[in-house]
């Protein structure tokens, strides 16, 4: 902690020497939070090279992304999403409970921001039309699993597949596909 | 980058400088807080916005705040000025770009020149030594703050922008008349416009108060203060922060943050804490279905 703390420390010990071996045995005073803070994951600042800001929105990413989400939004990663993917969200109803919702479809879109990285997910439910924006970072969101890759689209942005979906959102039988496969990859770890 | 060593150069200087004006240390008696007590608030920069997620997952808005070498720069007292408050100065500056006045009034406060100086009215027992360098953790996380800065210049603006008068229909016979103010008074009685009528003109670069935003997130190492929601004025622009003016004693933190550090946060208590805390919104989960 580069503060005046430390440096008052540093003179006091100076100025005591005598004492040196007390001060340092004396008990380091320790900080308990109270029920309504949280202590996240510490960082180290490292502000060599680029500004405040970015510096904090990078370890928001690290602190957020820890269990290796920012992977699919990582162009040079194996696993990174790309437009035109049949995608499934799952994503929890709410932070209290362990329900999930899940949610497939095309992603249209997928907007670089770092810490406020999010993708549309697009598909027709019951003949309508549903497009669904998630925050990669969000809490809610549980897992972000590839379905199949996508084929052919030559674009960053298939806002296009509103007016002309072709055969883009036939995706019953890849749910059932799916649905087998998990099933199967159930009873086997069972 | 520079804050963080500057922030470490001022501890240094206040150090060497004033051997017992830096801090309430130890030997002098902490004063107790009384519900009639009033804190000093800080000045801090406005560094731009972000968001963060709380415990229930709700994404939240945030400005970040930093405070840049604030520290003690005058005790206003009762006797010679008439009243208590302390001056509070923010972000160092070169002596070279200082004029001679200020100079002078910097050297016999023993700190260095400031880039700015506010006064905040406190109670006699929330005076500080000067010297005092004021920390992020002055505030506690979940507690509310008031901040005030000039607002965001926006120029000459019409009277539907400045003072959102409904203006003309948009067809049917108006001409070159949509957004005017239309008429300004009555006719021979008064005679004339009132003062303060309201028109066309300068909007924006005036004081503003942002009431009861409250602190997310205190990071202790880079003194940042994460308040919730937006800060009036530009990025890098100097904001007063102060506790809530309408949140009145137990109503300003939650309880177990109570009671507020007072005058300031001790050396102890700021030396035991992590670098980043983040408070919590509480209350029940807004996304489970109330019965």
């Amino acid at each position: 902690m580069f503060s005046f703390t430390r440096t008052l420390g540093a003179r006091l010990s100076g100025v005591t020497a005598r004492f040196a071996s007390t001060a340092a045995n004396a008990a380091k005073p320790t900080y308990k939070a109270p029920a309504s803070v949280t202590v996240p994951t510490q960082f180290k600042p490292n502000t060599k090279g680029q500004g405040l800001m970015q510096l904090i929105a990078k370890e928001e990413v690290k602190r957020m992304g820890a269990d290796g989400r920012s992977k699919l939004f990582n162009k040079s990663h194996p696993d990174c999403l790309r437009p035109g993917d049949v995608v499934l969200v799952e994503t929890l109803n709410s932070m209290s409970a362990d329900k999930t919702s899940t949610f497939v479809g095309v992603l249209i879109a997928m907007d670089r921001r770092g810490l406020h990285s999010n993708f549309t997910v697009r598909n027709v439910v019951l003949k309508v039309g549903v497009e669904m924006k998630y925050m990669l970072y969000s809490p809610m969101i549980k897992s972000v699993r590839i379905m199949k890759r996508g084929e052919g689209f030559r674009r960053a942005k298939l806002f296009y597949l509103r007016d002309n979906p072709g055969r883009a959102f036939r995706l019953e039988g890849l749910v059932k596909q799916d649905k087998a496969a998990q099933a199967k990859k159930a009873a086997k770890s069972a | 980058m520079a804050s963080l060593l500057s922030s470490f150069r001022a501890g240094l200087r206040t150090g060497l400088n004033t051997e017992c004006r830096s801090f309430v240390t130890a030997a002098t008696q902490p004063a107790t807080w009384t519900h009639k007590s009033l804190r000093t608030g800080v000045i801090a920069r406005k560094k731009g916005m972000t968001a963060m997620w709380d415990e229930w997952g709700v994404r939240i808005p945030v400005t970040v705040l930093q405070l840049e070498q604030c520290q003690v720069v005058q005790v206003l007292n009762e006797e010679t000025h008439g009243y208590t408050a302390l001056q509070i100065g923010s972000t160092d500056r070169t002596p070279k770009n200082v004029t001679q006045p200020m100079l002078g009034h910097f050297t016999k406060a023993g700190v260095e020149p400031k880039r700015k100086l506010f006064e905040f009215e406190v109670t006699p027992d929330a005076v500080l030594p000067v010297g005092t360098e004021l920390v992020a953790s002055h505030f506690v996380p979940g507690q509310f703050v008031d901040c005030s800065a000039p607002t965001m210049g926006k120029g000459f603006q019409g009277a539907m922008k400045r003072h959102g008068f409904g203006g003309q229909p948009a067809s049917h016979g108006t001409s070159l008349t949509h957004r005017s103010l239309g008429s300004t008074g009555q006719r021979k009685d008064p005679g004339k416009v009132f003062k303060g009528k309201k028109m066309a003109g300068r909007m924006g670069g005036e004081q503003a108060t942002v009431q009861s935003l409250k602190v997310m997130k205190i990071d202790n190492d880079l003194n940042l203060l994460y308040v919730k929601g937006a800060v009036p004025g530009v990025d890098d622009q100097f904001i007063k922060v102060r506790d809530a003016v309408k949140k009145r004693g137990n109503k300003i933190a939650p309880a177990d943050v109570l009671p507020l550090p007072f005058p300031t946060i001790q050396p102890e208590a700021l030396k035991a804490m992590p670098r980043e805390l983040v408070a919590k919104t509480g209350g029940s989960d807004p996304y489970v279905m109330k019965e």
